[in-house]
Protein backbone atom coordinates (compact mmCIF):
# COMPACT_ATOMS: atom_id res chain seq x y z
CA UNK A 1 0.00 0.00 0.00
CA UNK A 2 2.73 2.86 0.90
CA UNK A 3 4.71 1.43 -2.09
CA UNK A 4 1.82 1.68 -4.26
CA UNK A 5 1.05 5.03 -2.56
CA UNK A 6 4.65 6.44 -3.47
CA UNK A 7 4.78 4.74 -6.65
CA UNK A 8 1.73 6.73 -7.95
CA UNK A 9 3.37 10.16 -5.78
CA UNK A 10 6.48 9.84 -7.73
CA UNK A 11 4.25 8.81 -11.47
CA UNK A 12 2.82 12.57 -10.68
CA UNK A 13 5.62 14.17 -9.67
CA UNK A 14 7.42 12.75 -12.64
CA UNK A 15 4.82 13.50 -15.15
CA UNK A 16 4.62 17.25 -13.71
CA UNK A 17 7.95 17.12 -14.16
CA UNK A 18 8.59 16.16 -18.21
CA UNK A 19 5.51 19.01 -18.41
CA UNK A 20 7.69 21.60 -16.64
CA UNK A 21 10.42 20.22 -18.52
CA UNK A 22 8.44 20.23 -22.33
CA UNK A 23 7.51 24.01 -21.69
CA UNK A 24 10.81 24.74 -20.85
CA UNK A 25 12.45 23.68 -23.75
CA UNK A 26 9.51 24.51 -26.12
CA UNK A 27 9.58 28.16 -24.95
CA UNK A 28 13.50 28.18 -24.95
CA UNK A 29 14.44 31.09 -27.60
CA UNK A 30 15.32 29.10 -30.43
CA UNK A 31 17.58 30.51 -33.01
CA UNK A 32 16.45 30.53 -36.32
CA UNK A 33 19.07 28.81 -38.98
CA UNK A 34 18.03 31.56 -41.44
CA UNK A 35 17.90 34.26 -39.80
CA UNK A 36 20.93 36.71 -41.43
CA UNK A 37 20.20 40.02 -39.49
CA UNK A 38 22.02 39.17 -36.64
CA UNK A 39 24.80 36.08 -36.67
CA UNK A 40 24.23 33.12 -34.33
CA UNK A 41 27.79 34.03 -32.61
CA UNK A 42 26.35 36.93 -31.53
CA UNK A 43 23.22 36.22 -29.83
CA UNK A 44 24.92 35.87 -26.62
CA UNK A 45 26.27 38.82 -26.49
CA UNK A 46 22.84 40.37 -28.18
CA UNK A 47 21.08 38.74 -24.89
CA UNK A 48 23.74 40.26 -22.75
CA UNK A 49 23.57 43.79 -24.32
CA UNK A 50 19.59 43.01 -24.44
CA UNK A 51 19.88 42.69 -20.42
CA UNK A 52 22.25 45.35 -20.15
CA UNK A 53 19.82 47.72 -21.94
CA UNK A 54 17.18 46.93 -20.02
CA UNK A 55 18.94 47.17 -16.88
CA UNK A 56 20.01 50.90 -17.97
CA UNK A 57 18.75 54.03 -16.85
CA UNK A 58 17.16 55.93 -19.55
CA UNK A 59 19.15 58.43 -21.08
CA UNK A 60 18.52 62.09 -20.90
CA UNK A 61 16.26 63.30 -23.45
CA UNK A 62 18.33 65.47 -26.14
CA UNK A 63 16.69 68.44 -25.94
CA UNK A 64 15.65 70.33 -29.70
CA UNK A 65 17.52 73.16 -30.72
CA UNK A 66 15.94 76.11 -32.59
CA UNK A 67 19.14 77.44 -33.65
CA UNK A 68 18.13 80.97 -33.41
CA UNK A 69 19.50 83.82 -36.15
CA UNK A 70 19.05 87.33 -36.16
CA UNK A 71 15.50 88.11 -37.48
CA UNK A 72 15.46 91.87 -36.00
CA UNK A 73 16.10 93.39 -39.85
CA UNK A 74 13.09 91.09 -40.78
CA UNK A 75 9.69 91.54 -42.20
CA UNK A 76 6.84 90.75 -39.33
CA UNK A 77 6.04 88.19 -42.35
CA UNK A 78 9.79 86.63 -42.87
CA UNK A 79 9.86 86.38 -39.25
CA UNK A 80 6.54 84.72 -38.86
CA UNK A 81 7.96 82.02 -41.74
CA UNK A 82 10.96 81.38 -39.96
CA UNK A 83 8.86 80.84 -36.23
CA UNK A 84 6.89 78.42 -38.36
CA UNK A 85 9.74 76.55 -40.32
CA UNK A 86 11.16 76.01 -36.58
CA UNK A 87 8.13 74.56 -35.02
CA UNK A 88 7.97 72.42 -38.46
CA UNK A 89 11.99 71.14 -38.39
CA UNK A 90 11.45 70.71 -34.51
CA UNK A 91 7.98 68.39 -34.92
CA UNK A 92 9.76 65.97 -37.19
CA UNK A 93 6.75 65.85 -39.30
CA UNK A 94 8.00 66.09 -42.94
CA UNK A 95 4.74 66.42 -43.92
CA UNK A 96 3.80 69.40 -42.67
CA UNK A 97 1.24 70.68 -45.48
CA UNK A 98 2.83 74.19 -44.42
CA UNK A 99 5.68 73.66 -46.42
CA UNK A 100 4.03 73.61 -49.52
CA UNK A 101 1.89 76.45 -48.27
CA UNK A 102 3.97 78.42 -46.93
CA UNK A 103 7.33 78.17 -48.21
CA UNK A 104 7.22 78.95 -52.03
CA UNK A 105 7.40 82.11 -54.02
CA UNK A 106 9.21 83.29 -50.96
CA UNK A 107 10.72 87.09 -50.48
CA UNK A 108 14.62 87.28 -51.75
CA UNK A 109 15.17 88.77 -47.73
CA UNK A 110 13.30 85.36 -46.69
CA UNK A 111 16.28 83.23 -48.65
CA UNK A 112 19.10 85.04 -47.17
CA UNK A 113 17.19 84.30 -43.66
CA UNK A 114 16.81 80.65 -44.89
CA UNK A 115 20.85 80.37 -46.23
CA UNK A 116 21.73 81.57 -42.34
CA UNK A 117 19.55 79.52 -41.04
CA UNK A 118 21.04 76.43 -43.19
CA UNK A 119 24.36 77.62 -41.75
CA UNK A 120 23.49 77.81 -38.13
CA UNK A 121 22.99 74.39 -38.07
CA UNK A 122 25.66 71.77 -37.24
CA UNK A 123 26.84 69.75 -40.30
CA UNK A 124 25.70 66.78 -38.69
CA UNK A 125 21.90 67.58 -38.63
CA UNK A 126 21.18 66.49 -42.19
CA UNK A 127 17.70 66.40 -41.81
CA UNK A 128 17.42 69.81 -40.98
CA UNK A 129 19.91 71.24 -43.08
CA UNK A 130 18.03 69.16 -46.23
CA UNK A 131 14.60 70.49 -45.22
CA UNK A 132 16.15 73.97 -45.56
CA UNK A 133 18.22 73.02 -49.03
CA UNK A 134 14.94 71.54 -50.46
CA UNK A 135 13.10 74.69 -49.51
CA UNK A 136 15.52 76.88 -51.34
CA UNK A 137 16.23 75.01 -54.26
CA UNK A 138 12.90 74.46 -54.83
CA UNK A 139 12.07 78.25 -54.93
CA UNK A 140 15.48 79.67 -56.67
CA UNK A 141 14.59 82.71 -58.56
CA UNK A 142 18.16 84.37 -59.07
CA UNK A 143 21.69 83.53 -59.77
CA UNK A 144 22.17 84.85 -56.01
CA UNK A 145 20.11 82.14 -54.76
CA UNK A 146 21.81 79.16 -57.38
CA UNK A 147 25.19 80.55 -56.15
CA UNK A 148 23.91 79.68 -52.70
CA UNK A 149 22.70 76.01 -54.00
CA UNK A 150 26.80 76.10 -55.19
CA UNK A 151 28.06 76.64 -51.84
CA UNK A 152 26.05 73.86 -50.62
CA UNK A 153 27.68 71.41 -53.35
CA UNK A 154 30.67 72.87 -52.48
CA UNK A 155 30.14 71.09 -48.32
CA UNK A 156 32.92 68.85 -47.86
CA UNK A 157 31.13 65.26 -47.70
CA UNK A 158 30.02 64.45 -43.93
CA UNK A 159 31.32 61.39 -43.19
CA UNK A 160 29.55 60.80 -40.46
CA UNK A 161 26.24 60.87 -38.88
CA UNK A 162 27.81 60.86 -35.18
CA UNK A 163 30.54 63.30 -36.78
CA UNK A 164 31.02 64.47 -40.18
CA UNK A 165 34.66 65.27 -39.96
CA UNK A 166 35.34 61.68 -39.09
CA UNK A 167 34.51 58.59 -40.54
CA UNK A 168 32.52 55.81 -38.50
CA UNK A 169 34.12 53.61 -36.61
CA UNK A 170 32.34 50.40 -37.80
CA UNK A 171 29.29 50.64 -39.84
CA UNK A 172 26.21 48.31 -40.18
CA UNK A 173 25.64 47.03 -43.69
CA UNK A 174 22.33 46.39 -43.16
CA UNK A 175 21.22 50.12 -43.37
CA UNK A 176 24.01 51.60 -44.97
CA UNK A 177 22.36 53.06 -47.92
CA UNK A 178 19.91 54.61 -45.88
CA UNK A 179 22.95 56.14 -43.84
CA UNK A 180 24.61 57.21 -47.22
CA UNK A 181 21.69 58.93 -48.35
CA UNK A 182 21.07 60.86 -45.51
CA UNK A 183 24.77 61.79 -45.37
CA UNK A 184 24.53 63.39 -48.45
CA UNK A 185 21.05 64.35 -47.76
CA UNK A 186 21.10 68.22 -48.10
CA UNK A 187 22.66 67.94 -51.20
CA UNK A 188 20.88 65.22 -52.89
CA UNK A 189 17.17 67.02 -51.73
CA UNK A 190 19.02 70.08 -53.64
CA UNK A 191 19.97 68.78 -56.63
CA UNK A 192 16.54 66.67 -56.75
CA UNK A 193 14.97 70.33 -57.11
CA UNK A 194 17.76 71.62 -59.06
CA UNK A 195 17.01 69.29 -61.53
CA UNK A 196 13.33 70.43 -61.46
CA UNK A 197 14.15 73.67 -61.88
CA UNK A 198 16.56 73.79 -64.79
CA UNK A 199 13.44 72.63 -67.28
CA UNK A 200 12.17 75.93 -66.85
CA UNK A 201 12.92 77.81 -69.75
CA UNK A 202 11.74 81.24 -68.10
CA UNK A 203 13.77 80.56 -65.01
CA UNK A 204 17.05 79.27 -67.27
CA UNK A 205 16.50 82.21 -69.63
CA UNK A 206 16.93 84.85 -66.96
CA UNK A 207 20.33 86.75 -67.29
CA UNK A 208 22.99 84.88 -66.93
CA UNK A 209 21.27 82.11 -65.10
CA UNK A 210 22.27 79.19 -67.50
CA UNK A 211 26.50 80.30 -66.48
CA UNK A 212 25.79 80.12 -63.02
CA UNK A 213 23.43 76.93 -63.46
CA UNK A 214 26.13 75.37 -64.78
CA UNK A 215 28.66 76.66 -62.54
CA UNK A 216 27.28 74.82 -59.45
CA UNK A 217 26.43 71.51 -61.74
CA UNK A 218 30.28 71.74 -62.15
CA UNK A 219 30.62 72.18 -58.43
CA UNK A 220 28.43 69.10 -57.74
CA UNK A 221 30.16 66.99 -59.95
CA UNK A 222 33.69 67.32 -58.60
CA UNK A 223 32.10 66.16 -55.54
CA UNK A 224 34.15 62.82 -54.06
CA UNK A 225 30.89 61.01 -53.38
CA UNK A 226 29.31 59.33 -56.47
CA UNK A 227 25.90 59.62 -55.66
CA UNK A 228 25.98 62.98 -55.97
CA UNK A 229 27.80 62.93 -59.31
CA UNK A 230 25.76 60.30 -60.82
CA UNK A 231 22.16 62.99 -59.94
CA UNK A 232 24.34 65.54 -61.03
CA UNK A 233 25.20 64.27 -64.31
CA UNK A 234 21.22 63.27 -64.72
CA UNK A 235 20.46 67.04 -63.95
CA UNK A 236 23.03 68.01 -66.48
CA UNK A 237 21.12 66.21 -69.28
CA UNK A 238 17.51 67.79 -68.67
CA UNK A 239 19.29 71.50 -69.55
CA UNK A 240 18.00 72.73 -72.73
CA UNK B 1 3.25 15.79 -25.80
CA UNK B 2 5.80 17.96 -28.30
CA UNK B 3 2.73 17.75 -29.95
CA UNK B 4 0.08 18.44 -28.26
CA UNK B 5 2.12 21.79 -26.73
CA UNK B 6 2.55 22.79 -30.16
CA UNK B 7 -1.10 22.50 -31.03
CA UNK B 8 -1.78 24.39 -28.17
CA UNK B 9 0.82 27.60 -29.13
CA UNK B 10 -0.05 26.65 -32.55
CA UNK B 11 -4.14 27.84 -31.74
CA UNK B 12 -2.73 30.69 -29.59
CA UNK B 13 -0.44 31.85 -32.09
CA UNK B 14 -3.19 31.83 -34.65
CA UNK B 15 -5.87 34.04 -32.35
CA UNK B 16 -2.76 36.23 -31.22
CA UNK B 17 -2.09 37.19 -35.17
CA UNK B 18 -5.42 37.71 -35.66
CA UNK B 19 -5.59 40.39 -32.79
CA UNK B 20 -4.77 44.05 -34.06
CA UNK B 21 -3.51 45.65 -31.14
CA UNK B 22 -1.47 48.58 -30.35
CA UNK B 23 1.83 48.32 -30.26
CA UNK B 24 3.11 47.86 -26.92
CA UNK B 25 6.24 50.10 -25.64
CA UNK B 26 8.79 48.58 -23.01
CA UNK B 27 8.97 50.99 -19.81
CA UNK B 28 12.74 51.48 -20.78
CA UNK B 29 12.16 53.19 -23.68
CA UNK B 30 13.09 56.67 -23.31
CA UNK B 31 9.95 59.26 -23.70
CA UNK B 32 11.43 60.85 -26.73
CA UNK B 33 12.32 57.82 -29.01
CA UNK B 34 8.70 56.00 -27.93
CA UNK B 35 7.14 59.50 -29.15
CA UNK B 36 9.66 59.56 -32.18
CA UNK B 37 8.44 56.37 -32.95
CA UNK B 38 4.48 57.27 -32.65
CA UNK B 39 4.73 60.27 -34.60
CA UNK B 40 6.05 58.43 -37.43
CA UNK B 41 3.35 55.59 -37.04
CA UNK B 42 0.93 58.19 -37.33
CA UNK B 43 2.39 59.67 -40.15
CA UNK B 44 2.20 56.22 -42.42
CA UNK B 45 -1.56 55.79 -40.62
CA UNK B 46 -2.37 59.22 -42.27
CA UNK B 47 -1.61 58.43 -46.30
CA UNK B 48 -4.04 58.41 -48.42
CA UNK B 49 -4.09 57.56 -52.07
CA UNK B 50 -6.17 55.15 -53.51
CA UNK B 51 -3.96 53.53 -56.64
CA UNK B 52 -1.39 51.58 -56.31
CA UNK B 53 0.69 49.25 -58.03
CA UNK B 54 0.61 45.26 -58.72
CA UNK B 55 3.61 44.64 -56.05
CA UNK B 56 2.23 47.29 -53.46
CA UNK B 57 -1.13 45.66 -53.60
CA UNK B 58 0.44 42.03 -53.01
CA UNK B 59 2.44 43.20 -49.98
CA UNK B 60 0.36 46.22 -48.42
CA UNK B 61 -2.98 46.46 -50.38
CA UNK B 62 -3.83 50.43 -51.09
CA UNK B 63 -1.76 52.97 -50.69
CA UNK B 64 -3.10 54.43 -47.76
CA UNK B 65 -2.90 54.71 -43.47
CA UNK B 66 -5.35 52.00 -42.96
CA UNK B 67 -3.00 49.25 -44.87
CA UNK B 68 0.15 50.58 -43.39
CA UNK B 69 -0.97 50.79 -40.03
CA UNK B 70 -3.05 46.93 -40.15
CA UNK B 71 0.61 45.90 -42.06
CA UNK B 72 2.96 47.12 -39.08
CA UNK B 73 0.33 46.34 -36.48
CA UNK B 74 -0.42 42.83 -37.47
CA UNK B 75 3.85 42.08 -37.29
CA UNK B 76 5.03 44.01 -34.43
CA UNK B 77 3.80 43.55 -31.06
CA UNK B 78 6.11 45.14 -28.45
CA UNK B 79 9.27 47.54 -29.01
CA UNK B 80 12.35 47.77 -26.36
CA UNK B 81 15.62 49.18 -26.51
CA UNK B 82 18.57 47.11 -27.49
CA UNK B 83 22.08 47.84 -29.45
CA UNK B 84 21.30 46.11 -32.73
CA UNK B 85 24.57 44.95 -32.99
CA UNK B 86 26.61 48.71 -32.35
CA UNK B 87 27.76 50.79 -34.45
CA UNK B 88 24.81 53.21 -36.69
CA UNK B 89 21.98 50.63 -36.42
CA UNK B 90 19.05 51.94 -35.68
CA UNK B 91 16.19 49.37 -35.29
CA UNK B 92 16.28 45.69 -35.60
CA UNK B 93 14.53 42.69 -35.09
CA UNK B 94 15.91 39.51 -33.28
CA UNK B 95 13.29 36.74 -33.92
CA UNK B 96 14.84 34.37 -31.48
CA UNK B 97 14.48 36.74 -28.79
CA UNK B 98 11.03 37.75 -29.74
CA UNK B 99 9.43 37.15 -33.49
CA UNK B 100 7.52 40.51 -33.01
CA UNK B 101 9.08 42.84 -30.97
CA UNK B 102 11.21 45.07 -32.71
CA UNK B 103 14.31 46.91 -31.10
CA UNK B 104 15.31 50.36 -31.68
CA UNK B 105 18.55 52.09 -30.83
CA UNK B 106 19.03 55.30 -28.93
CA UNK B 107 19.93 56.10 -32.65
CA UNK B 108 16.53 56.27 -33.46
CA UNK B 109 16.51 60.04 -32.76
CA UNK B 110 19.59 60.78 -32.18
CA UNK B 111 21.18 60.37 -36.26
CA UNK B 112 19.37 63.27 -37.97
CA UNK B 113 17.40 61.26 -40.73
CA UNK B 114 14.02 63.06 -42.41
CA UNK B 115 10.64 61.28 -41.28
CA UNK B 116 10.38 58.83 -44.79
CA UNK B 117 13.67 57.18 -43.95
CA UNK B 118 13.07 56.37 -40.19
CA UNK B 119 9.72 55.62 -41.46
CA UNK B 120 11.48 53.28 -44.12
CA UNK B 121 14.08 50.99 -41.48
CA UNK B 122 11.35 50.92 -39.50
CA UNK B 123 9.14 48.93 -41.96
CA UNK B 124 11.94 47.07 -43.39
CA UNK B 125 12.23 45.88 -40.18
CA UNK B 126 8.69 44.92 -39.40
CA UNK B 127 8.94 42.85 -42.46
CA UNK B 128 11.59 40.85 -40.79
CA UNK B 129 9.10 39.67 -38.01
CA UNK B 130 7.24 37.31 -40.21
CA UNK B 131 8.40 34.16 -39.11
CA UNK B 132 6.20 31.99 -41.57
CA UNK B 133 8.28 33.35 -44.38
CA UNK B 134 11.97 32.75 -42.46
CA UNK B 135 11.81 36.32 -41.59
CA UNK B 136 12.45 37.14 -45.27
CA UNK B 137 16.15 36.26 -44.45
CA UNK B 138 18.53 38.79 -46.52
CA UNK B 139 20.28 37.50 -49.42
CA UNK B 140 24.57 36.99 -49.32
CA UNK B 141 25.36 40.54 -51.42
CA UNK B 142 27.16 38.38 -54.54
CA UNK B 143 30.40 38.35 -55.06
CA UNK B 144 31.69 40.65 -56.86
CA UNK B 145 28.75 43.49 -56.19
CA UNK B 146 28.97 45.86 -58.94
CA UNK B 147 27.26 48.68 -59.60
CA UNK B 148 26.33 50.35 -62.75
CA UNK B 149 29.75 51.74 -63.33
CA UNK B 150 30.97 48.57 -62.67
CA UNK B 151 32.49 49.37 -59.29
CA UNK B 152 32.38 47.33 -56.32
CA UNK B 153 29.68 48.54 -54.28
CA UNK B 154 30.78 49.47 -50.77
CA UNK B 155 30.63 51.77 -47.80
CA UNK B 156 31.34 55.09 -49.31
CA UNK B 157 33.45 55.77 -45.88
CA UNK B 158 34.27 52.94 -44.45
CA UNK B 159 35.57 51.44 -47.61
CA UNK B 160 33.52 47.70 -46.63
CA UNK B 161 32.40 45.74 -49.20
CA UNK B 162 28.91 44.81 -49.33
CA UNK B 163 30.01 41.66 -51.91
CA UNK B 164 29.73 38.65 -49.07
CA UNK B 165 27.39 40.66 -46.90
CA UNK B 166 24.13 39.39 -45.85
CA UNK B 167 22.67 42.95 -47.28
CA UNK B 168 20.71 42.04 -50.39
CA UNK B 169 17.85 40.69 -51.22
CA UNK B 170 16.71 38.32 -54.19
CA UNK B 171 13.13 38.86 -54.03
CA UNK B 172 10.82 41.82 -54.67
CA UNK B 173 9.13 40.80 -51.08
CA UNK B 174 11.90 40.98 -49.11
CA UNK B 175 12.65 43.61 -46.27
CA UNK B 176 14.76 45.93 -49.02
CA UNK B 177 12.23 45.07 -51.62
CA UNK B 178 9.01 45.32 -49.79
CA UNK B 179 10.14 48.81 -48.46
CA UNK B 180 11.38 50.17 -51.97
CA UNK B 181 7.85 49.06 -53.33
CA UNK B 182 6.24 51.13 -50.46
CA UNK B 183 8.01 54.21 -50.99
CA UNK B 184 8.04 54.16 -54.81
CA UNK B 185 4.10 54.05 -54.46
CA UNK B 186 4.39 56.81 -51.59
CA UNK B 187 5.91 58.91 -54.09
CA UNK B 188 3.97 58.14 -57.09
CA UNK B 189 0.82 58.28 -55.52
CA UNK B 190 0.28 59.40 -52.12
CA UNK B 191 -2.18 62.34 -52.49
CA UNK B 192 -2.04 63.55 -48.88
CA UNK B 193 1.62 64.21 -49.07
CA UNK B 194 3.60 67.59 -49.67
CA UNK B 195 6.60 67.36 -51.93
CA UNK B 196 9.08 66.90 -49.74
CA UNK B 197 7.64 63.78 -48.55
CA UNK B 198 7.08 62.34 -51.80
CA UNK B 199 10.71 63.77 -52.98
CA UNK B 200 12.14 61.73 -50.06
CA UNK B 201 10.41 58.79 -50.73
CA UNK B 202 11.36 58.87 -53.90
CA UNK B 203 15.11 59.58 -53.47
CA UNK B 204 15.27 56.65 -50.51
CA UNK B 205 13.79 53.94 -52.64
CA UNK B 206 15.98 54.90 -55.26
CA UNK B 207 18.78 54.14 -53.62
CA UNK B 208 17.26 50.81 -51.59
CA UNK B 209 16.35 49.26 -55.39
CA UNK B 210 20.25 48.53 -55.64
CA UNK B 211 20.34 46.41 -52.62
CA UNK B 212 18.90 44.11 -55.14
CA UNK B 213 20.56 41.35 -56.61
CA UNK B 214 19.17 40.37 -59.61
CA UNK B 215 18.49 42.08 -62.30
CA UNK B 216 15.26 40.01 -63.37
CA UNK B 217 14.09 40.87 -59.96
CA UNK B 218 14.91 44.52 -60.31
CA UNK B 219 13.51 44.56 -63.59
CA UNK B 220 9.98 43.30 -62.43
CA UNK B 221 10.00 46.18 -59.78
CA UNK B 222 11.27 49.01 -62.36
CA UNK B 223 8.30 47.96 -64.71
CA UNK B 224 5.37 47.74 -61.34
CA UNK B 225 6.81 51.10 -61.08
CA UNK B 226 6.58 51.81 -64.39
CA UNK B 227 2.66 50.09 -65.03
CA UNK B 228 0.67 51.40 -61.80
CA UNK B 229 -2.35 51.60 -62.33
CA UNK B 230 -5.85 51.34 -60.52
CA UNK B 231 -6.33 48.19 -59.54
Amino acid sequence: MVEKTFNRKLLVLGTGALIIGALFLYNRPQPLSNLKEIGESQQQTQIQEMKQDQSAQPKPEITPESHPIDLSAASERDQKLIQELDQIILSKNDNDPRIDKDFKGMSQALHRLLEEKYNSYPLEKRAERGMIAFLLARDMSTVQDVDFINQVFSESPCLSLEDCSAPPTSSDPHHTATDQMSLNYPQMAALYQFEKKIQDQDFLSKSGMKDHVNQALDQAMKSSVPLIVKKAEQARKKIR
Amino acid sequence: MKLFLSAMVGFAMCGFSLDVRAVSFDSNVPANIKQQMIDDLAFMASIQGGTQTPLHQQIYGSVSGDAYKNFFETRVKGVGMNSCGGGMAVACVIPFLNPNKMWLTQNFVKFSHPQIARSMVVYHEARHTESRNGNWGHDTCPSPFLDENGKSKKSIWTGAELAGQPACDSTAFGSYGSSTIMLKNISKFCANCNEKVKMDADIYSTDQLGRIDRDDVKKQMLEDFNGGKNL
